[in-house]
């Protein structure tokens, strides 16, 4: 039997479970190269929501847990190949072809369709984990110290308790259907972007209606056989590897960096006073386990 | 691939047959053998001289005369990259030479910058009381082609006749199809009218005036069409919300 044992409720987890998911953030951004065009984004977001279900075989389930996309910023770059229009016929030549013709207009270049999808909301499927202690000791501290000195340096050796992800599963991003319109206006905007300011509205209307397909060749360039709302959540989840980005994220933050609990060790039972030192007991052998009721975390009092 | 873009061609609203711009081109035919002196204005200045030998043996029925490149001296047809004109920046003092069949025809026209030319043809070896031909006033069988683009209401008028008529040239429709204007109108400049005189048109879609008498054709802006108000692309509002399928 153990030395030491105790015991937390489930909600008395969950609200732990709550603080370690507040203080979860990501950030990233970077630039990706496919060829006929580029994709820039700067992403960021939290977590938020989320429900836990305790099993006796050891594990946590985590569910419809949201991802908050605070920023979801795109930019994506392509070579607009050139088209001219104009040149129309109007008085034809029976001996070469043409006489008369209006003017060609010729357009094309780089451009750049910016898109911001920040506030959108997607989701993690589940978290299935389990508790994994971990002893900790702050690479800072002086190995020669002892526990003593390690305390009044404030860097004592630490009992961590993680919640260790044996998966993530993220769902992909769900685009919105009205990005589809958005995005082609965006397209219209910058091919429009590429005329000289001067020119008046009229103008690049008659410009544009003329071009009339243009949508349909950005959308070619890009490889949008369908909605565009579709190849946006490929582009984001799969292409740019935004969804294995954020289970590795969310994976490593809960394993190794934010822990559920933490126990100093040797444990404080006394403080310092009257000029005494502290009383303070090893902890070892230290267990974290789980059940459909509570979480147990059981140690031994070492020598 | 860079833009090119004429910025005149959406600065000069309405054409004169009189005074040549980027939009506006014309036809005439000299039917008499013989050389031709020809002379481009600017208004009263003179910008440029040519010659046109019209000859029996030649086999060019057509020839194209780009008033703004024998303005500029820059004229790619000319061999030796000769000129026309003193104080153009001409290489060569010669004037530039066309050939033509007399049963053939002179297309005059500008194909950048400005314009605003009329041309004045002579014969080389006409007496004293022959005017010439003056691109001022079309003589019959002369052809004038406008292309309006900017969408409005105009107003035509035959300077020389008197007749006049009214253009309407339609807003552009952003379709998912690429706009090509449709063929051109034809329109006949008799004495007393044009016919039709009413005309309707999509932008870029060219406008003939064959003239059955002297004419000069003018057409003016009356009332600008701007389209419907632009509408900036939105964003959606509020919480954008992705679930599972």
């Amino acid at each position: 039997m153990s030395h030491i044992t105790i015991a937390a409720s489930e909600r008395a987890f969950e609200k732990v479970f709550t603080l370690v998911r507040d203080n979860f953030s990501f950030y990233k951004t970077d630039t990706k190269s496919f060829g006929p065009f580029s994709a820039t984004y700067t992403v960021g977001g939290k977590l938020s929501g989320g429900t836990l279900d305790l099993h006796d075989d050891g594990t946590v389930e985590v569910k419809t847990l949201d991802i908050v996309w605070t920023q979801l910023k795109l930019k994506v770059c392509l070579d607009l190949p050139g088209f001219c229009v104009g040149g129309w016929c109007i008085i034809p030549d029976p001996w070469n072809g043409c006489l008369v013709g209006v003017p060609r207009i010729c357009i094309g270049g780089p451009i750049c369709i910016p898109l911001d999808l920040s506030g959108l909301v997607s989701e993690v499927n589940s978290i299935k984990a389990h508790l994994k202690p971990v002893y900790f000791i702050d690479p800072a501290r002086n190995p020669a110290w002892s526990d003593l000195e390690a305390e009044f340096a404030g860097k004592p050796n630490k009992w961590r308790i993680f919640l260790d992800p044996d998966w993530v599963s993220v769902d992909p991003i769900d685009v919105p259907a009205s990005i589809g319109n958005l995005f082609e206006n965006l397209v219209e905007s910058a091919v429009e972007n590429m005329l000289p300011s001067w020119l008046p509205g009229w103008a690049k209307d008659i410009i544009m209606a003329a071009l009339g397909f243009i949508i349909d060749t950005v959308k070619a360039i890009l490889g949008i056989a369908d909605a565009v709302e579709d190849w946006l959540s490929d582009l984001i989840g799969n292409q740019l590897d935004l969804l294995g980005f954020l289970e590795t994220a969310i994976a490593d933050y809960f394993a190794a960096q934010y822990p559920l609990y933490e126990f100093e060790d040797p444990y404080p039972v006394l403080p310092m006073s009257g000029g005494l030192i502290p009383v303070k007991i090893p902890i070892r052998d230290l267990k974290a386990s789980i059940n459909s009721k509570e979480m147990i975390v059981e140690a031994n009092v070492g020598a | 691939m860079n833009l090119t873009l004429d910025r005149n061609l959406f600065t000069q609203m309405g054409l004169d047959s009189g005074s040549l711009t980027m939009l506006g081109t014309l036809v005439h035919s000299f039917m008499k053998p013989g050389e031709y002196r020809g002379v481009v204005h600017d208004g009263p200045e003179v910008k440029a001289v040519f010659t046109i030998s019209v000859d029996n043996h030649s086999p060019d029925a057509q020839v194209s005369i780009d008033l703004a490149s024998l303005v500029e001296g820059t004229d790619s047809a000319q061999p030796d990259g000769a000129g026309c004109c003193p104080g153009s920046g001409a290489k060569s003092h010669e004037p530039r030479r066309f050939v033509v069949n007399p049963r053939g025809y002179v297309l005059f026209h500008v194909s950048k910058g400005a314009g605003g030319y009329y041309v004045h043809v002579r014969r080389a070896d006409a007496d004293q009381k022959d005017m010439g031909y003056d691109s001022r006033s079309m003589a019959e069988g002369d052809v004038f082609t406008a292309i309006v683009l900017r969408p409005g209401a105009y107003s035509i008028v035959n300077r020389s006749t008197g007749a006049q008529g009214e253009l309407i040239v339609a807003y552009p429709k952003r379709a998912e199809r690429r706009y090509q204007p449709p063929a051109p109108l034809r329109v006949v400049c008799s004495s007393k009218s044009f016919e039709p005189s009413r005309l309707k048109t999509d932008p870029g879609q060219g406008v003939i005036f064959e003239c059955r008498a002297p004419s000069r054709i003018q057409i003016k802006l009356e009332k600008p069409d701007d389209g419907p108000k632009a509408t900036e692309p939105v964003r959606p509002k509020g919480l954008l919300v992705s679930r599972p399928r």
